[in-house]
């Protein structure tokens, strides 16, 4: 169960163009959440879709700990990570796995050595490793890959090897940065129904941060969308297929003119 | 969607960015001997390292100190045998080497070769969200990354400057014996003005250097931002940082390690 309460981030957005007002009025802030309160139930899938550059990114780093809020909760499980120092979120993070956009494997170790990594950060015998590894990439359909690089691979080869990291150590919570991005209709396929088969099997809760709007229709219990640092609609699928807010309509039907500017 | 944030001002940055920079380095020294003391190093990445800083810089040091002594006892020779003094050649050429020469040089070249690697493989990983991966994975960064790093430095410098201060004697040795001076003055004047408190000194400005090249290096790796140019900043940064660092830090253990060692023997 993952939990936003009232949380603003926001980040330096340079100088203002107007030299007569004086230098240190000019530095702004830009809002990337903006009070944001939303809450994530436990075993579901939940998808957070928004054009590029709106924060998705952020709320997943925010979940996982690797920036801190300008203020707010994040309860990971009721607790709130904000004030917790590096030793207490690894003990969160343990519980969580976390696929990132360009996969982040590490380029000095081998493919069986990334995935394996939580593992043998958690002193697991190397036999059991050994299995665990080989069983979650043959899940993701990459075989006999374990003593190749990183380098070695295609980008959607690493992105299926990224997301056998996460799962390697069964966690309780997944986040997803773009998972089926980069990758053909049939292994983005494979990978939601892996995503929907782990909430079925191991009770996992996800949260998925896409543009890929089949497969965020296809697999989500709840989509929201981010706009301008406010989420804009909640809801389940169809409740969001249904909204009528012209900023939704523009991002479901890809429209070029509308409320979303392209900067 | 902006609000201005009025405290702000250049100067403050700058001083901000100082501040911060000297900051950052104590917290991750002070991080880094934490972990050490904890135990919690990993060998394997230690012994990578080791053999990462020993390999890229033995040659080069050897090479440049080498050649550093030749010329040193060059000059001296020279003006020592015109002055009728060769017999203080060995002991002035051992002495510069172990105070100044191999320490400085050696620090120099692992600081352009190793301390440069160290910025920009941790910059690589920075801004390719591999640091950002070790901590999902519930890694310390830290641990894994610097820890090794720092150590490996602290392990394999003052190596690495014995090697070197021996090949500096020994270019030293030949230039002065092509100059004028006898084998034997050279070696006699060598032992009987070069103390053990000179290496000793040298070996303890070394670890300092270690330290300090070990830190930057990794310090400005994981504060890179901005891609492939920023790695390219970083990497710049790193070498130029601690080469200034090695400097001015000779300067200040120079004169500490000088009243320390008229103290010891009178």
């Amino acid at each position: 169960m993952i939990e936003f309460r009232n949380v603003t981030y926001t980040v330096p957005a340079g100088l203002e163009d107007d030299p007569e007002t004086p230098f240190d009025e000019r530095l702004t802030r830009r809002y990337i959440l903006n009070d944001v309160s939303f809450f994530v139930p436990a075993r579901s899938i939940t998808c957070i879709m928004g054009v590029s550059g709106t924060g998705k990114t952020t709320l997943l780093r925010l979940m996982a700990g690797l920036l801190k809020p300008d203020s707010g909760e994040v309860l990971i499980n009721g607790r709130d990570v904000v004030p917790m120092k590096e030793k207490e979120l690894n003990e969160v993070r343990r519980n969580m796995g976390f696929v990132f956009q360009y996969g982040a494997l590490f380029d000095s170790l081998n493919i069986g050595q990334n995935v394996g990594f939580g593992l043998t950060q958690m002193k697991r015998p190397k036999k059991e490793i050994k299995e665990i590894v080989a069983a979650r990439l043959a899940e993701v359909g990459l075989v006999d890959v374990e003593d190749k690089l990183p380098s070695e691979l295609s980008g959607g080869m690493r992105k299926r090897a990224a997301m056998a990291r996460a799962l390697a150590t069964n966690p309780e919570i997944v986040l997803y940065d773009e998972p089926t991005s980069g990758l053909d209709p049939v292994m983005a396929r494979v990978i939601d129904d892996l995503i929907v088969n782990l909430r079925d099997r191991a009770g996992t809760t996800n949260v998925i941060v896409s543009h890929h709007l089949t497969s965020i229709l296809r697999i989500s219990d709840n989509v929201m969308m981010l706009h301008n640092a406010k989420f804009v609609v909640e809801g389940t699928p169809a409740e969001v297929q249904k909204s009528n807010d012209p900023v939704v309509r523009q991002f479901l039907e890809g429209q070029a003119k509308g409320p979303i500017t392209v900067r | 969607m902006t609000e201005r944030a009025a405290w702000y001002s250049p100067y403050q940055e700058m001083l901000m960015e100082i501040f911060s920079f000297f900051g950052s380095l104590v917290m991750l020294g002070a991080e880094s001997f934490g972990c050490m003391l904890r135990g919690a190093v990993s060998y394997k990445n230690l012994i990578r390292q080791m053999a990462e800083i020993g390999v890229g810089s033995l040659m080069v040091a050897v090479v440049t100190v080498g050649f550093s002594g030749a010329v040193t006892a060059l000059y001296i020779s020279i003006q020592l045998v015109k002055y009728g003094q060769p017999n203080l050649v060995g002991g002035i050429v051992g002495k510069s080497l172990a105070l100044e020469i191999a320490p400085v040089i050696t620090a120099i070249v692992v600081a352009a070769r190793s301390g440069s690697a160290m910025a920009a493989e941790l910059g690589s990983m920075t801004v390719t969200e591999q640091v950002d991966a070790l901590r999902a994975l519930a890694t310390s960064p830290v641990q894994y990354l610097v820890v090794p790093r720092v150590l490996g430095s602290i392990i394999m410098l003052p190596l690495i400057t014995v090697i070197a201060n021996v090949a500096g004697v020994f270019g030293g040795y030949l230039a002065s014996t092509v100059n004028g001076v006898s084998a034997t003055q050279f070696m006699t004047s060598f032992q009987d003005y070069t103390y053990i408190t000179d290496q000793a000194n040298g070996l303890v400005k070394t670890l300092s250097f270690a330290l300090l090249i070990s830190l930057i290096g990794c310090r400005q790796g994981l504060t890179t931002t901005g891609g492939a140019k920023g790695v390219g900043r970083a990497t710049t940064s790193a070498v130029v940082f601690s080469m200034i660092a090695v400097y001015v830090l000779d300067f200040f253990l120079s004169s500490i390690l000088q009243d320390v060692s008229i103290e010891l023997t009178g």
